[in-house]
C-alpha cells in the first residue's frame, strides 16, 4: 500500500466532507463551560460529603484518656456542642472517662433518659430500667465513675475505665414494699468526693427513717451520714475530703455553710448573706461548692422574683460575682469551669425565648456548651475535670460556635441532602448524554446501511 | 475570545482537507466522516486555549480523530454490516479509475477501525510505529501486528492495488 494509492482514493473527499466550523467552536466552548460547571458541582458535592463524613466520624468512637497524676485516666476536655447523632447507642462497658451527662425530659409518663457525653460531644444512652423520675446520676470529677439508680432495687456505680460495676442495696421509693435495707428518692442530687472514691446519696435506712443521707464506698459499702441539721443539703466536697452542707441561717437572707467530715462530725461553719431585697430559698438544687472548695454559688430571689446567682468567696465570706439565673434549669446542679459556676438552661424552661437553646451558661450569660434540642435536656452537667481541659471544637463549632438555631444542628444533613441531590442530577445528566450519544451512533449506523 | 475563534477558523481552513481525508479513511463513509470530523473539531475547540502551542494543533486533532474512530466502534453493541451503495459521489473520475477506487474502498471497508486507524497513521499520515502507538495509546508491537494483519487482509481482497505495497516489516 502506498500514500499515493490512498491519496488517489481520497482526492474527492474534501469536496463532500464539509464541517460546520462555527458550530464546532460553539459546541467546544459549551462543553468547556459545562465541564467547568460539572467540576464545580462535583467539587461542591465532594466537599459536602467530606464535611459530613468528618462531622459524623469526628465524634470519637472511644475516648483517649489522659493520665492523671495517680496513673488513672481522667477526662481532659469538654464539647462545645453536644450532638446531634444519627444513631443513638448504648453506653459501652468501658468508654473511658467522659465529660458529663444530659438528662432528657421523660418521653412517657415516668421515663426519662440519661445520656453520657464524651469530650467531643458524642452521646450514649444509659439503660436504667423503667421507673425513674428525676433520679439524678452522679459523675465523678475525673469523669471515670458514674453512679445512678439502675433499677427499682439497685443503685450502681460503673467504672467507665475498667468496666467494673458495683451494686448497692438501695431501692427507689416507687414500690409498695421495702425490698432493700436502704431507700432513696428522686429529685435530690448525689455528690462525689473530689477523689472519686466516695459518693454521698440521699437515702435512709428503713429502720431509721430519721436518716437523710448515706455514703457509698467503691467496695459496695453503704453507711449512714448524719446531717448537721434537718434543713441541710449537701453542696459538695472539699479537696481534703470534707463534706459541705447548706442549712438555714437566722434570716431569709442568710444561709450557713457547714463543713463536716465524712462521718458527719462538724468541722466548720460560715454564714453567707445575700444583699438586701433578696431572699434565699434553700432546697436541694440550690448551692454548689467549687472544685477547689474556695467558692459557693447560691441562688436567691430578687424583688421581682427573678432568680440571681451569687458567688461567695469562702475565705472572706464576700460575694465576688453575681448574675441573672432566671433561665436556669430547675432540676440540675451547677457545673464549674475553674472557680466560675455554669448553670444549665433548658429550652423548656422558657419556651417563649426567641433562641431557645439548651446548654451551660455563665453568670454573665455566655454559653460555654450547647446541647442539641433533639435530646430534649432538662439537665446538662459537665465535670470540673472536663471543663478544666481544652474545649473540643469540630466543624459545627467552627461554623456556628454556640449558636443554637435550627441550621446549626442540621447543616450537615442539609448539605448531605444537597450533595446527594447534586450527584443524582449529575448522574442523570450523564446517563442522558450517553443515551443521546448511543442514539446518535445508532442513527449513523442506520444511515450508513 | 474573538481571537480564539479566528485562529481556530484559520487553522481549520488550512487543515480541513487533510482532516476530511483522514476521517473518510477511518470511517469509509462520507456521512460518518463528516460526523467524525465535526466531533473532532468540537473537541479541539474545547481545548483550543489550552493546547500546547509548541506542537501543531493538527497533531492533537489527529490523535483525537483516530481515538474517536476506534471508540465509536467500541461503543456499538452490534457491529453493523458494511453495505456499499451503488452511488459513490466521492469516487469521481471515469472507467478504470473509478473501479480501482471502488476496489480499494471496498477493501478498506473490510478492515476493523483499529486496522484502518493504524493504516491511516502509518501510510497516510506517515507516522512511525512509535508515533502511531503513541497516538492510539497502544503498544508498538500492537501497531506492528495490526498493520501486518491489515495489509494481509488488503492483499487478499485487492492484490493488484498492493503491488507497490510497503511490507509491514519494512515500514519505518
Amino acid at each position: 500500500m502506498s500514500h499515493n494509492s490512498l491519496d488517489d482514493l481520497l482526492v474527492q473527499v474534501p469536496d463532500h466532507v464539509r464541517p460546520d466550523v462555527g458550530a464546532a467552536w460553539s459546541t467546544g466552548r459549551r462543553r468547556v463551560r459545562r465541564r467547568r460547571l460539572t467540576g464545580v458541582a462535583a467539587a461542591t458535592a465532594a466537599v459536602v460529603l467530606a464535611a459530613t463524613l468528618v462531622t459524623t466520624w469526628h465524634q470519637d468512637r472511644s475516648i483517649e484518656p489522659a493520665p492523671s497524676p495517680d496513673g488513672r485516666p481522667s477526662v481532659d476536655g469538654y464539647p462545645v456542642r453536644v450532638g446531634p447523632q444519627l444513631w443513638e447507642r448504648e453506653l459501652p462497658a468501658r468508654p473511658g472517662p467522659v465529660a458529663g451527662f444530659v438528662m432528657s425530659e421523660p418521653v412517657d409518663d415516668d421515663l426519662e433518659k440519661l445520656h453520657v457525653v464524651s469530650k467531643s460531644g458524642r452521646t450514649w444512652f444509659v439503660p436504667r430500667g423503667e421507673r425513674h423520675v428525676d433520679f439524678m446520676p452522679a459523675l465523678s470529677d475525673d469523669g471515670t465513675r458514674l453512679g445512678y439508680q439502675a433499677g427499682p432495687d439497685e443503685y450502681v456505680v460503673r467504672d467507665l475505665v475498667t468496666g467494673a460495676v458495683v451494686s448497692y442495696p438501695v431501692s427507689d421509693n416507687l414500690g409498695d414494699d421495702a425490698r432493700q435495707p436502704f431507700m432513696t428518692q428522686g429529685q435530690i442530687p448525689a455528690w462525689w468526693s473530689r477523689d472519686g472514691r466516695q459518693l454521698v446519696l440521699s437515702a435512709w435506712r428503713l429502720t431509721h427513717p430519721e436518716d437523710s443521707f448515706v455514703v457509698l464506698d467503691l467496695e459496695g459499702g453503704v453507711r449512714p451520714l448524719p446531717a448537721p441539721d434537718l434543713s441541710g443539703n449537701v453542696v459538695g466536697w472539699t479537696p481534703d475530703g470534707a463534706i459541705a452542707w447548706l442549712i438555714d441561717g437566722t434570716s431569709r437572707r442568710e444561709a450557713l455553710l457547714v463543713l463536716t467530715d465524712d462521718r458527719g462530725a462538724e468541722l466548720d461553719r460560715m454564714p453567707l448573706t445575700v444583699p438586701d431585697g433578696y431572699r434565699l430559698e434553700l432546697h436541694q438544687w440550690n448551692g454548689s461548692l467549687s472544685p477547689a472548695g474556695t467558692r459557693v454559688v447560691l441562688l436567691a430571689q430578687g424583688p421581682g422574683l427573678e432568680e440571681t446567682g451569687f458567688v461567695f468567696d469562702l475565705a472572706s465570706g464576700e460575694i465576688v460575682a453575681s448574675g441573672d439565673a432566671s433561665d436556669r434549669a430547675s432540676l440540675c446542679t451547677a457545673s464549674w469551669i475553674g472557680e466560675a459556676p455554669l448553670f444549665a438552661v433548658s429550652e423548656r424552661d422558657d419556651p417563649e425565648d426567641a433562641d431557645p437553646g439548651a446548654g451551660l451558661v455563665s453568670l454573665a450569660g455566655e454559653a460555654v456548651s450547647v446541647v442539641e434540642p433533639g435530646l430534649d435536656p432538662h439537665c446538662f452537667h459537665l465535670t470540673p475535670g472536663a471543663l478544666a481541659g481544652n474545649r473540643t471544637a469540630g466543624p459545627s463549632t467552627w461554623l456556628f460556635g454556640t449558636a443554637t438555631g435550627w441550621l446549626s444542628w442540621n447543616w450537615a444533613y442539609v448539605l448531605t441532602a444537597t450533595g446527594l441531590l447534586v450527584l443524582a442530577v449529575l448522574t442523570a445528566l450523564r446517563v442522558r448524554q450517553r443515551r443521546a450519544a448511543a442514539s446518535r451512533a445508532k442513527d449513523s449506523t442506520r444511515a450508513q446501511s | 475570545m474573538n481571537t480564539g475563534v479566528e485562529e481556530f477558523e484559520s487553522w481549520v481552513r488550512a487543515r480541513q482537507a487533510a482532516l476530511a481525508r483522514s476521517a473518510y479513511l477511518l470511517t469509509g463513509d462520507l456521512h460518518l466522516a463528516e460526523d467524525l470530523l465535526q466531533e473532532t473539531l468540537a473537541r479541539v475547540a474545547a481545548r483550543w486555549h489550552r493546547l500546547d502551542r509548541s506542537r501543531p494543533p493538527s497533531a492533537y486533532a489527529s490523535t483525537v480523530m483516530h481515538r474517536l474512530a476506534i471508540d465509536a466502534w467500541r461503543r456499538r453493541r452490534v457491529r453493523p454490516a458494511e453495505v456499499l451503495s451503488d452511488q459513490h459521489p466521492e469516487l469521481g473520475g471515469h472507467g478504470a479509475d473509478v473501479e480501482r477506487r471502488l476496489v480499494l474502498r471496498d477493501a478498506l471497508a473490510r478492515l476493523t477501525p483499529k486496522q484502518r486507524a493504524v493504516l491511516s497513521l502509518r501510510f497516510y499520515e506517515d507516522l512511525t510505529e512509535v508515533q502511531t502507538a503513541d497516538v492510539l495509546g497502544i503498544s508498538v508491537s500492537t501497531v506492528k501486528t495490526t498493520a501486518r494483519d491489515a495489509l494481509t487482509r488488503l492483499r487478499a481482497v485487492a492484490p493488484d492495488l498492493l503491488a507497490d505495497a510497503i511490507e509491514d516489516g519494512s515500514a519505518r
